[in-house]
């Protein structure tokens, strides 16, 4: 079946798809940010933490990220935890390596002056090392999308999202319906890319942008 | 006045300050100075707490800072960092108004005194404000360092070497400023620098260090004349002085013991002890110490009878100094009056003598060997 016939006759469930991955993808990033940023401060605040932190994720990223999740399937888990389980294990690394990164580059005198003049630790956290530290953050937090909408695809191929499709239907060798799954996800994934770069501009002062770099990521 | 009572600083077992007692005066420049590590920063750090004493106390005016409310002593204390510190994701204003004392006034009363800081630094106000750090050159930078520490117009303001990036000139001109600023407003101002020059140059008191103790702490100018104890000496480099002649005084340079004679004494006895002493001239004095004049061997054997005594053919001295005249006027009296050795004398007293050796020694810079020649 061709891509044009399969969305003729399935464009809700497409719709469907596309927006509950969309959700979960938004979801999943925001949870990654949300614990990314504290977990990436507090490894920069203690060293300690960030091996034993490191090793494990590390771990848990060696493992084909399929073959993880066949492993939660098997155990009986699906769903929405288990989808978000999966993402964050990717997606909260490259946040919390890119916070502590981040936070580690501002320089002594800068934090020295910061605290001198008489700021407490969190008016200088907030009002000079987030902000010092947010180039980082957000190439952090760029790959973490990527990978969110990676793992978010593969997460769902038991259904509730694009993954679901492009597995059916190359089971089914319905290339309509592969399609009608991959291209969205791509398109997901380009969008979600945009959208970065609007909050990049929105909370990376204009002063530290100066130097754009561009990064290549191979998702899963 | 800020008061360090032994204090001592302890960083993983290592000492970075031992037993050290000091006292900043209200309103002088004081200028920490020492090669890296002797724990200038450490000082410095000490007085805003950004350090904590593992003993002894720091006092400001009396008080224990320990005993204070960190946050407010702060928002007292002025304070410049190393390389800068400023904040590159803010503007030249977001910089100064993000400074706490300030930034909880109305936004007409932070305007002013950004401007007002902005000005004793000579810094423009308009489209200069909205600029970034990375759109500076270093001495604008350096300068918006101290005016974002003037903001607050605190009473003591701590600087951490300030001018080390700066090109010499730029450096100079800073270290005037700083000077005046300093000496207008009264402020106490900590200051710290690796470079020697710079210390002299603008310190009312300096207070040099080394392994985490004060070697000598007391004016520039008593230093470079007296340093405490070889480390200062070489620190300031026995040539320091060179560079500032006006600093070297008759006194410091003087033979103390130059052979002297008797006015009664004959002239045969004064040729012995000019051979003894390896000299061609005596000074006379009399009994009091009184400085009479000069005998030159060549005077004596020009004269047929050696039994008599000096008197007769001793003459006065074309010039005398006193003590406190420093080398410079040395040197224009031995030019202008072509002697080689000036008698240095203190209310007709003979205190010493310098002669054109000594003089050319101590310029050339190399280590003065006083001689001490024997008294007979």
């Amino acid at each position: 079946m061709s891509l044009g016939m399969f969305l003729v006759e399935n464009s809700s469930f497409v719709l469907e798809c596309t927006l509950k991955e969309l959700l979960l993808v938004l979801i999943t990033f925001s949870l990654a940010v949300a614990l990314g940023v504290p977990l990436g401060w507090l490894c920069y605040r203690n060293e300690k933490l960030k091996g034993p932190l490191l090793e494990l994720i590390g771990l848990l990223q060696t493992l084909p990220a399929l073959a993880l999740f066949g492993i939660f399937i098997a155990i009986g888990q699906q769903g929405l935890i288990t989808t978000l389980l999966l993402a964050l294990i990717y997606t909260l690394l490259p946040v919390i390596f890119g916070t502590d990164k981040g936070l580690h580059q501002i320089d002594r005198p800068t934090l020295d002056a910061a605290l001198g003049m008489g700021m407490t630790y969190r008016e200088t956290l907030f009002t000079v090392m987030l902000p010092l530290a947010s180039p980082h953050i957000f190439r952090g937090v760029r790959k973490a999308m990527v990978a969110a909408v990676g793992m978010v695809t593969i997460a769902t191929i038991s259904g509730g999202g694009l993954g679901f499709l492009i597995l059916d239907g190359m089971r089914a060798h319905n290339m309509g319906m592969t399609l009608a799954g991959a291209l969205p996800a791509c398109l997901l994934a380009l969008l979600a890319d945009l959208g970065i770069g609007v909050l990049e501009k929105i909370f990376v002062p204009e002063a530290l942008r100066r130097t754009p770099e561009q990064e290549l990521f191979i998702s899963k | 006045m800020i008061t360090f009572e032994q204090v001592t600083k302890r960083v993983s077992g290592v000492t970075v300050l031992r037993d050290i007692s000091l006292e900043i005066p209200t309103g002088e420049l004081v200028v920490l100075a020492g090669p890296s590590g002797c724990g200038k920063t450490t000082t410095l750090k000490l007085v805003n707490r950004l350090i904590a004493p593992t003993s002894g106390r720091v006092l400001i005016d009396g008080k224990n800072i320990a005993s204070q409310d960190v946050i407010a002593l702060r928002k007292s204390i002025g304070y410049v960092t190393q390389h800068t510190g400023l904040f590159d994701h803010l503007t030249v204003r977001g910089n100064i108004t993000v400074v706490p004392a300030i930034a909880l006034l109305p936004a007409t009363e932070q305007e002013k005194r950004m401007e007002l800081a902005l000005e004793q630094l000579g810094l423009p106000g308009g489209d200069f404000v909205g600029r970034y750090p990375y759109q500076l050159s270093p001495l604008e930078k350096q300068r918006l360092c101290i005016a974002r520490a003037l903001a607050s117009d605190p009473e003591i303001l701590l600087m951490d070497d300030p001018f080390a990036g700066l090109s010499a000139a730029d450096r100079s001109d800073m270290q005037d400023e700083l000077v005046t600023l300093q000496a207008k407003s009264g402020k106490t101002v900590v200051f710290i620098t690796s470079v020697i020059e710079e210390a002299i140059k603008i310190a009312d008191k300096l207070c040099v260090m080394n392994e985490g103790s004060v070697a000598q702490y007391a004016k520039p100018e008593e230093i470079l004349k007296a340093p405490a104890n070889d480390f200062v000496a070489a620190y300031i480099g026995r040539n320091r002085i060179f560079e500032r002649p006006e600093e070297i005084r008759a006194r410091d340079i003087m033979l103390t013991r130059p052979v002297i004679t008797g006015p009664e004494v004959p002239m045969l006895k004064s040729i012995e002890k000019m051979r003894l002493s390896k000299v061609d001239s005596l000074l006379v004095t009399d009994e009091e110490n009184n400085f009479l004049g000069i005998v030159k061997a060549e005077h004596i054997h020009h004269c047929d009878n050696k039994d008599l005594a000096v008197l007769s053919v001793m003459r006065e001295a074309k010039t005398t100094a006193a003590p406190d005249e420093n080398i410079l006027q040395l040197l224009a009296k031995f030019r202008q009056y072509k002697v080689n050795a000036i008698p240095v004398v203190e209310e007709d007293k003979l205190i010493g003598l310098i002669t054109n050796s000594t003089v050319v020694t101590t310029l050339s810079q190399q280590s003065i060997e006083l001689e001490e020649v024997e008294e007979f």
